[in-house]
């Protein structure tokens, strides 16, 4: 008879969702899903409003990411008013997404995922969370809590709050930076420059010590999309689409954001509220991919600034082709948390940094408009159409863990496959399953564009569908 | 209030919640109502309680969490001590005791501490708050700047 886990809801992770696992006759793992199970839609919601609304409304889908759907939705504005913004303004809404980057970044693997690595994915539960790893290694909790501190706050300097800001605007933002403002965020470049640079060497330290991890958590051949400068460096503000494979081959190149509809459909599942995107080209669900910082940090030829680009060269030496261990979205977390320093000093040290001219006005000129960046979590894709008197009339959003969707639940069923044996779940078997998923740092408020917390639920079940053991967290 | 400020508060004043969930909103209307009456970056408010603010607890002289109660009569209001206690951290929030003890365990000092609570009448979406709980604002307002004048801190430099 078989038989199904549930785990529901999936903790440290930043929404609401469930796994379900189906065992064959024999116990052996035959089948497992990630399904998200809050619903928003914000899609609909939407239309009608005015576009210029669209920055400030879907900043709301998220309460962690909201700078990200600032800097897409401004994007897609823009597009709809056909204008091209001042400089300045395109160089601080760069600072602003690198400081989004940063913090989040600092949130998923210090907060969230730093607790396996320290205390261990077989630790004692009640324990495992940032208390346990301030109490194991208070240095370095410390310097997670400073590292996301400090992103927050360059994003409050920037644009007033660091919780949904409205300083992004269509046409670029609506305050130049002050000269008070910019030092400010400029005296901490080299206290988070050396926070970033330790936990890197400690993290390279550590890893190898998850042998199993890294072999079963995700790790399988699969396509990589992100955005790319001209040159081939890392870009999370602009840039082109590239597509490759698992041996590292570029597949598409040089795709301009605007065309990402050729390339990519979305499939929809009956048991989830998470939209399935795929590679057209392989179709579904063969064309699975994946986003965000290991995505990015395969398909680049350099990163483009210099302390990141050495620790890429080292992080490039683990596999000939692509890594394709998802373990390793925490190695490249934390490289790009050291280019989005690098790159904050860099762009602020810019002579027109401080310009007034830093936004262009315009009535909508355009009936359709795209807004592409990339997110902490990996692609975000904003995609308007209006009606003449610029009122909404269709919305898509193309969200990071979106496209991660498949991968997440092929990774979720071979994690499963290795470490779950017999009807009963036990507590390192669920982390290892909820870890795999952390990994990838879920946003589900982004991807359903839904309202509320996240918690997980495991379910075992028979193949007839009997509930043989439900774990609940959250 | 900067979290990056080097300037320590002598007391500190944190509301919290949701303001898009009516009652929620409590402890952002209280604390508006007491700035202005105490010195520059002594207040904050912001939505959820997260691992961040243990730092400037830990350079307070005294702190004061003010929140919304789910239980009680709408509109009652509760101030009472509190002390450091092993948090429950969710994904990205944790518990005024939990905050204390990692100000504590994590930067050296775990400040004396109150709670102040308003119960909610709901938690529905909504930017207002209900009658009872915002004819409770200015009680709970006059309850911290007693208690901020007994404890004769608000200008007192913390602690080495």
């Amino acid at each position: 008879m078989n038989k199904t886990i549930t785990i529901d809801p999936v903790t440290r992770i930043e929404g609401h969702s469930k796994i379900t696992i189906h065992l064959d006759d024999t116990g052996r793992v035959d089948s497992a899903r990630f399904h998200v199970t809050q619903f928003r839609g914000f899609e609909k919601l939407v239309e009608g409003r005015p576009f210029h609304e669209m920055p400030s409304l879907t900043a709301r889908i998220c309460g962690i990411c909201p700078v990200s759907h600032l800097i897409a939705s401004a994007k897609a504005c823009d597009a709809l008013m056909a204008v091209k913004i001042p400089e300045t303004a395109a160089k601080l809404r760069q600072v602003l997404n690198l400081s989004q980057i940063l913090q989040s970044h600092a949130l998923s693997f210090f907060h969230l995922s730093s607790p396996d690595l320290v205390l261990g994915m077989d630790s004692d539960p009640a324990k495992r969370n940032i208390f346990g790893v301030a109490a194991e290694m208070p240095d370095l909790a410390k310097d997670g809590i400073w590292l996301r501190q400090y992103g927050q706050e360059t994003i409050a300097l920037l644009a007033g709050k660091r919780i949904h800001p409205a300083w992004v605007v269509p046409g670029g933002v609506s305050a130049p930076l002050t000269e008070d403002r910019r030092d400010a965020i400029l005296a901490k470049i080299p206290e988070a420059t050396k926070r970033v640079r330790r936990t890197l060497d400690w993290y390279k330290e550590v890893f190898g010590q998850f042998d199993a991890e890294i072999r079963t958590f995700a790790n399988f051949p699969s396509l990589f999309m992100g955005l790319v400068t001209d040159n081939g460096e890392l870009e999370m503000y602009d840039g082109k689409l590239r597509f490759i494979d698992a041996t590292g081959r570029i597949v598409a190149d040089k795709i301009e954001p605007e065309k990402f509809g050729d390339y990519i459909e979305e499939a929809v599942e009956p048991d989830s509220y998470l939209k399935s995107p795929y590679y057209k080209a392989l179709g579904y669900p063969d064309g699975i991919y994946r986003v965000g910082p290991l995505a990015r940090l395969n398909l680049i030829d350099r990163v483009g600034t210099p302390l990141a680009d050495e620790e890429w060269s080292e992080f490039r030496m683990l596999e000939r082709g692509a890594s394709l261990s998802s373990f390793q979205y925490h190695y490249a977390r934390l490289i790009e948390m050291l280019f989005c320093v690098e790159k904050i000093e860099k762009l602020l040290n810019s002579p027109d940094i401080l310009s007034d001219h830093v936004r262009a006005k315009a009535d909508p000129n355009s009936l359709e408009g795209i807004g592409v960046s990339e997110a902490p979590r990996g692609t975000l894709m904003h995609h308007y159409k209006i009606d003449r008197q610029g009122m909404m009339v269709w919305a898509n959003l193309i969200i990071a863990t979106g496209h991660n969707n498949l991968a997440m639940n092929k990774g979720v069923y071979q994690v499963a496959r290795y470490f779950i044996h017999g009807e009963k779940i036990q507590e390192g078997m669920l982390n290892r399953v909820e870890a795999v998923i952390r990994t990838f740092d879920p946003c589900l408020s982004c991807s359903t564009h839904a309202f509320g917390q996240m918690p997980l639920r495991v379910e075992l079940r028979s193949p007839d569908g009997e509930l043989l053991d439900e774990v609940h967290q959250g | 209030m900067s979290y990056l400020n080097d300037q320590p508060a002598g007391i500190l004043v944190l509301g919290y919640g949701n303001p898009l969930c009516t009652d929620d909103a409590v402890g952002w209307h209280v604390v508006e109502a007491l700035e202005g009456r105490l010195p520059d970056g002594s207040t904050a408010t912001f939505h959820q309680l997260t691992p961040e603010w243990a730092e400037p607890i830990s350079a307070a002289r005294h702190v004061i969490f003010v929140d919304a109660a789910v239980d009680g009569v709408p509109g009652e209001v509760h101030c009472f001590p509190i002390a450091a206690a092993a948090g429950r951290p969710g994904s990205h929030e944790t518990t005024p005791d939990g905050l204390l003890s990692m100000a504590g365990d994590l930067f050296g000092r775990c400040p004396p501490a109150h709670m102040v609570t308003i119960a909610g009448d709901s938690f529905e979406i909504s930017e207002s708050l209900t009658p009872a709980v915002a004819a409770a604002v200015p009680l709970a307002v006059a309850q911290i700047y007693e208690l901020i004048e007994q404890l004769n801190i608000a200008e007192t430099p913390p602690m080495a």
